[in-house]
C-alpha cells in the first residue's frame, strides 16, 4: 500500500461521509418541509383566537400538519439517521426558541391591542413566529450543518 | 500489511459506498448511485458483493407507489470500515513520521 494511495483513499472516505451528512442536512431544511412547518406553527398558534370548539379543531389541524410534515420528511429522506445528543439539543433549543418568540410576539401584539385595538392578536403573533421560522431557516441550517459535521 | 487493512473493502467503489453509508442508518440506493457516480447495475453488483460479505443489509419497499431501496452497514461492516479507515490513517501517520525518502508499501 502506497502512502499516496492511502492518503487519497482517506480523502475520498472523508469526502463521501461529508456528502451523506450534507444530504441529511439539506433534506432536513428543504423548503417544502420548512414551509409546512411554518404553516403548521401558524395554524396551531393562531387557533387560540377562535371561539371553542373551533380553536381545538384548528389547533389539531395545525398539529396534524406539523406531525404529517415530519413523518413525510422522515419517510422521503434519502439519508436516515438517529439524532445524536447535540442534534437533539439543537431541536430542543429550536422548540424553546419558537415558544420564546411566540411569547415575545404575544406581548407586542397585546400592546397593539391596548394602543390601537389590534384585532386577533394571537393570529398576528402566530404570523410573526411563522415568518421568523422562514427567515431563520437559512442561518439555522448552517448551525445544524456544523453540529452534524462534528458528529 | 497494516493490521485492520481490508483488501476487500479497499476496492475504490466499495470503499466509497461504505464511506457514504457510515454516517447514516439507512441510505437510499439512488443517492448512493448518484453520489458515487455509477450505474444501477454496477452499484447492484457492489452492493451484492458487500451483502455477501455480511457488510451491508438491503431493504426494498414502496413509498406512495414508488419503489425505494435502502442500504445500511451491518455492525460487522461498520466495524470493518472503522478498522480499515484506522489502518489508512496509520499508513499516512507512519509516512508523516518516517525519515525523508522512506515510504510504507
Amino acid at each position: 500500500m502506497n502512502t499516496d494511495d492511502a492518503r487519497s483513499a482517506l480523502a475520498d472516505v472523508h469526502r463521501m461521509q461529508e456528502r451523506t451528512r450534507d444530504e441529511y442536512v439539506r433534506h432536513q431544511f428543504a423548503w417544502p418541509y420548512t414551509l409546512l412547518t411554518a404553516l403548521g406553527i401558524f395554524v396551531a398558534l393562531a387557533s387560540s383566537d377562535l371561539p371553542s370548539p373551533w380553536s381545538t379543531l384548528v389547533f389539531v389541524v395545525g398539529e396534524a400538519v406539523l406531525i404529517g410534515g415530519a413523518v413525510l420528511q422522515r419517510r422521503r429522506s434519502p439519508v436516515k439517521r438517529k439524532a445524536n445528543g447535540p442534534e437533539g439539543l439543537f431541536v430542543f433549543g429550536t422548540a424553546v426558541a419558537v415558544i420564546i418568540a411566540y411569547i415575545a410576539f404575544n406581548i407586542v401584539a397585546s400592546l397593539g391591542v391596548l394602543s390601537f385595538g389590534l384585532p386577533a392578536p394571537r393570529t398576528f403573533a402566530a404570523a410573526g413566529v411563522a415568518l421568523l421560522v422562514l427567515v431563520l431557516a437559512g442561518p439555522s441550517r448552517r448551525v445544524f450543518q456544523s453540529v452534524v459535521r462534528r458528529a | 500489511m497494516v493490521p485492520g487493512f481490508d483488501e476487500f473493502l479497499h476496492v475504490p467503489a466499495r470503499l466509497s459506498i461504505v464511506a457514504l453509508l457510515a454516517p447514516a442508518d439507512w441510505v437510499e440506493f439512488a443517492f448512493v448511485r448518484d453520489t458515487v457516480g455509477t450505474s444501477d447495475s454496477a452499484l447492484s453488483k457492489q452492493i451484492t458483493a458487500l451483502a455477501g460479505a455480511g457488510y451491508v443489509d438491503v431493504r426494498k419497499g414502496r413509498d406512495g407507489g414508488v419503489r425505494r431501496t435502502h442500504v445500511r452497514l451491518t455492525p460487522q461492516g461498520r466495524e470493518a470500515f472503522a478498522r480499515h479507515a484506522a489502518a489508512l490513517e496509520a499508513i499516512v501517520a507512519a509516512a508523516r513520521h518516517a525519515p525523508a525518502g522512506e515510504e510504507s508499501s
